[in-house]
């Protein structure tokens, strides 16, 4: 059955784009359903032969201030929104992420937008190359105190967090690595114009790190850290968990930490071989995550085609637990579970409202429920809740949920029902209602 | 999801209440409906009135700088930049006092309302941020533990009441108290709450905790919130993820009707100082006069990394933290509920002895812990560790946390710390 097998093919292009992505507007969809999955993701995982022009014009139209705080967030959004090179954004925010730096104490927005923009040239190379540009990143440099780490005086913030979080994981380390790591990073300073050496406050002496000794610096240590086995186990966990699945087998971690090795520390490779792993096309795999606060708000934006980022999103996303550029620790997002804490799906909840309500009916682009509605040619009530279902979760609900939709969308503003579609003002406060209905499903909040 | 009246009627029939629970427990996850029932018992013994609130300072707050050792010439030697002079240490006694900024908390000792616990820790310290916090939340700190203590009271409390006194709370339909068993005030739960049986709330702005509609269809909200309800009710799926979602939806739902509510109603003359520790503490206050019935408030209070430029960074947080507490106590006290909630503080470790290049320190071991509230028996507990005889230039613990855990559990609770932290340690006299 030809059909279905397309069918089967297009779910897996629709489930690798919002992986691998924010979701997907249906002009954006198109052109990876007609190319095919493994077209698709070659394309995504190798974003400088995409032509990206668009958006830099649409972001210079932007004029936006890198000094404002609120500017870096919106300019990152707009980014996510109108990108061609939807894989590269999703690295960038994995490794905010991972090498999780906060504003809020680096109290510098233009170092933010640096560091993204570091982030985001690294984001697919060879991983030593990311951790030595970090590591002599002025935000980052500020952020973990390495400013104040100097010869007899060590600051150990930066050597624990780049063992514990950056690279191999708790437990493969002692805490003499920590303090000895910490010297060979001494005089490692941020100056405004960036990195800066400070020779007089380096420790010259000889340490003994993870069992070798010589007269270590910071470019040493990131090389020994790169090359331990437990760093590409621990990127690889990270990485699945980003991407594919919370509870990945062992094997699946080894698979991954052993294209790690064998491809000289290369995550682009890694990511690859993520998205082509029997394990990412599972029936398991399929829903199995909880949208970040990015996926949920920047995915509904382009499913209803908002074609702009209002100044007051990142403050909700933030109020749903993912303020970038200020991730609540230097662990970063934990995600999964902690993304839906009670108030925290309330304003989930409270966003879809915003979504569906009148805010954007005068942009041109918008898809109100209604205007959908009448593009698809939905003229029953079954018709029209089968759409929404199938369009936002993917017929992922059991049926009671489908005929309690349909009893509310065939229904008077008291309540009372009615035999067909109503009309109208009705119709349009019950389409919209019904889409906000879909979008605080259990199953809306994954992917 | 089983409905109140079935819950009645279960109860009813004289079920035991252990077997009852335990067929709750076999559809998933207690909901507010049934935590309700287990609000309703009053309980003298354990005093059900009883509240604890445990304030976590995120970072690892330098406890050296908090309860300075003011006599110690090791001190001075080891802070020749950050340590607080002689003359500026508010005095306990003639050995330690409190940093200069926490005027409110020697304002507390000396009514007799503060408890301070030294040299706070456990062995084999782990200084890791995360690591350590999660030991401390978890109070298990040989294995990655899954719950959290106060999640395994909250378990403990859902199976340990006799039945009878379920059975004399009489509950009058559509008049049920709707109560929460505990209340996280961050808009992450910490793990000290996990729990195998008990769903806690998290608010941390109860103003914006509102189930919305589109503003033009207002009269919608109400047609929308019943079809809410009875899709998150039937939603038939075994995935434990979507069991999870579920379960938050539904309370949060639950928990803002009653919570709004209740925030309405509150009156109080207190200022509290501006910002998140002020109004989460405000937030608390009224859910506590309000008569919500929580056991367990939790809140996080960030920003004790002092790695560079501690003085200044420090006494900020400790000023706030005191002013703060200043506000809450006498809220409370204006609502006559200033003897029923325990404030306990803690860090995940306290810092290096020495300071370090920054003006700062680095992450150390143990560090004190301190226990505020009308029920408290003030003093000083717990001996000071030595500065002159270090573990890698770190503060070797006097007391295990567990023991202040087990001293609150046993003695402010009213439960069986030994079903809860897994073994029995030995209760202090600060309650």
């Amino acid at each position: 059955m030809p059909n279905r097998n397309k069918n089967k093919s297009d779910q897996q292009i629709r489930h690798l784009l919002k992986r691998a992505g924010f979701g997907f507007t249906p002009e954006e969809l198109a052109p990876y359903l007609e190319m095919g999955y493994s077209s698709a993701l070659d394309q995504l995982t190798s974003p400088s032969s995409t032509d990206n022009s668009a958006l830099d014009s649409m972001l210079a139209e932007q004029s936006f201030d890198f000094t404002n705080p609120d500017d870096i967030k919106r300019w990152w959004l707009f980014r996510m929104m109108f990108t061609r090179r939807p894989l590269e954004e999703k690295m960038t925010l994995f490794w905010h992420g991972h090498f999780a730096t906060s504003d809020n104490k680096v109290r510098n927005p233009y170092a933010m937008y640096v560091q993204n923009c570091t982030m985001r040239k690294y984001a697919f190379g060879k991983f030593d190359d990311l951790l030595l540009a970090m590591s002599k990143d002025p935000a980052m440099i500020n952020w973990l105190d390495n400013q104040q780490n100097r010869k007899n005086k060590p600051n150990e913030n930066y050597a624990r967090e780049v063992m514990e979080l950056f690279t191999m994981g708790i437990g493969n380390y002692s805490e003499q690595d920590v303090k000895e790591g910490a010297r060979a990073f001494t005089g490692w300073q941020a100056k405004p114009d960036g990195f800066f050496f400070n020779s007089g406050q380096h420790d010259n002496g000889s340490k003994t790190f993870l069992g070798q000794t010589g007269n270590f610096n910071g470019e040493d240590i990131v090389n020994i850290l790169a090359n331990q086995k437990a760093t590409g186990q621990y990127l690889a966990r990270k990485l699945i968990r980003y991407f594919a699945l919370y509870n990945p087998s062992n094997s699946f971690v080894d698979e991954i930490a052993g294209v790690y090795k064998k491809s000289d520390h290369n995550i682009g490779a890694m990511v690859s071989a993520i998205f082509l792993s029997h394990n990412f096309s599972s029936n398991l795999c399929f829903h199995s995550l909880i949208k970040s606060p990015c996926e949920y708000v920047v995915g509904m934006l382009k499913t209803f085609q908002v074609s702009q980022v209002d100044a007051e999103v990142p403050r909700l996303m933030s109020a749903m637990g993912q303020n970038l550029f200020n991730p609540p620790s230097v662990k970063g997002w934990d995600g999964g579970e902690n993304w839906i804490a009670s108030d925290v799906m309330m304003e989930r909840f409270n966003f879809a409202t915003r979504m569906i309500s009148q805010k954007f009916d005068y942009l041109e682009k918008y898809s109100s429920p209604a205007k959908i509605a009448a593009e698809q040619g939905l003229t029953s009530a079954a018709e029209t809740v089968d759409y929404f279902l199938s369009l936002l979760v993917e017929n992922d609900a059991p049926p009671s949920v489908r005929e309690r939709l349909i009893k509310y969308v065939s229904s008077d503003m008291s309540g009372k029902p009615l035999a067909k579609l109503p009309e109208d003002k009705v119709l349009d406060a019950r389409l919209r209602g019904l889409v906000h209905l879909i979008m605080t499903l259990p199953t809306y909040q994954l992917t | 999801m089983a409905n109140h009246s079935s819950i009645n009627s279960s109860l009813n029939r004289s079920i035991s209440r252990r077997d009852f629970l335990a067929g709750l427990a076999a559809l998933g996850i207690l909901g507010q409906q049934q935590l309700e029932a287990f609000a309703a018992q009053v309980d003298p013994v354990s005093g059900s009135e009883r509240s604890i609130l445990v304030i976590q300072l995120n970072g690892g707050n330098d406890g050296i700088n908090t309860i300075i050792p003011y006599s110690s010439g090791a001190y001075y030697d080891a802070r020749p930049k950050i340590a607080i002079k002689q003359a500026d240490v508010l005095r306990i006694d003639d050995k330690v006092g409190f940093h200069p900024s926490l005027t409110a908390f020697q304002e507390f000792y000396k009514q007799g309302k503060l408890a301070v616990i030294q040299g706070v820790g456990y062995p084999e310290p782990n200084r890791s941020h995360f690591r350590s916090i999660e030991i401390w939340q978890t109070a298990q700190p040989e294995i990655i533990g899954d719950t959290g203590w106060l999640g395994r009271y909250l378990d403990y409390l859902s199976i340990s009441q006799p039945p009878n006194r379920v059975m004399k709370a009489s509950i009058e339909p559509g008049k049920e108290k709707i109560a929460m068993l505990a209340v996280n005030v961050d808009p992450l739960l910490p793990k000290s709450l996990l729990a195998r049986k008990v769903a806690v709330p998290s608010v941390s702005d109860v103003q914006a905790f509102r189930f919305k509609v589109d503003p033009l269809y207002q009269s919608d909200r109400a047609l929308q919130l019943e079809a809410f309800n009875d899709i998150y009710n039937n939603f038939e799926d075994s995935r434990p993820v979507v069991k999870k979602l579920r379960t938050s939806g539904l309370e949060a739902n639950r928990a803002s009707e009653r919570l709004l509510d209740l925030v309405k109603g509150h009156k109080t003359t207190v200022k509290y100082p501006d910002g998140k520790l002020g109004s989460s503490l405000k937030f608390i206050a009224q859910m506590v006069s309000g008569g919500i019935g929580a056991k367990v408030y939790t809140l996080g209070y960030d920003g004790f990394d002092t790695h560079a430029g501690e003085l200044r960074t420090q006494t900020n947080l400790l000023a706030g933290l005191g002013k703060s507490l200043s506000a809450f106590q006498e809220d409370l006290k204006q609502h006559g509920c200033d003897d029923k909630v325990m404030v306990l503080v803690f860090s995940e470790f306290g810092r290096r002895v020495a300071e370090n290049g920054g003006g700062g320190t680095d992450h150390g071991t143990a560090g004190p812990c301190l226990v505020l509230g009308g029920g408290v028996k003030g003093g000083l507990y717990g001996q000071y560790p030595t500065l002159t005889e270090l573990d890698h230039g770190d503060l070797k613990f006097n007391v295990d946390f567990r023991t202040v855990y087990a001293t609150i559990l046993d003695r402010w609770l009213g439960a069986d710390s030994r079903e809860v932290l897994g073994k029995s340690f030995e209760n202090l006299e600060f309650c």
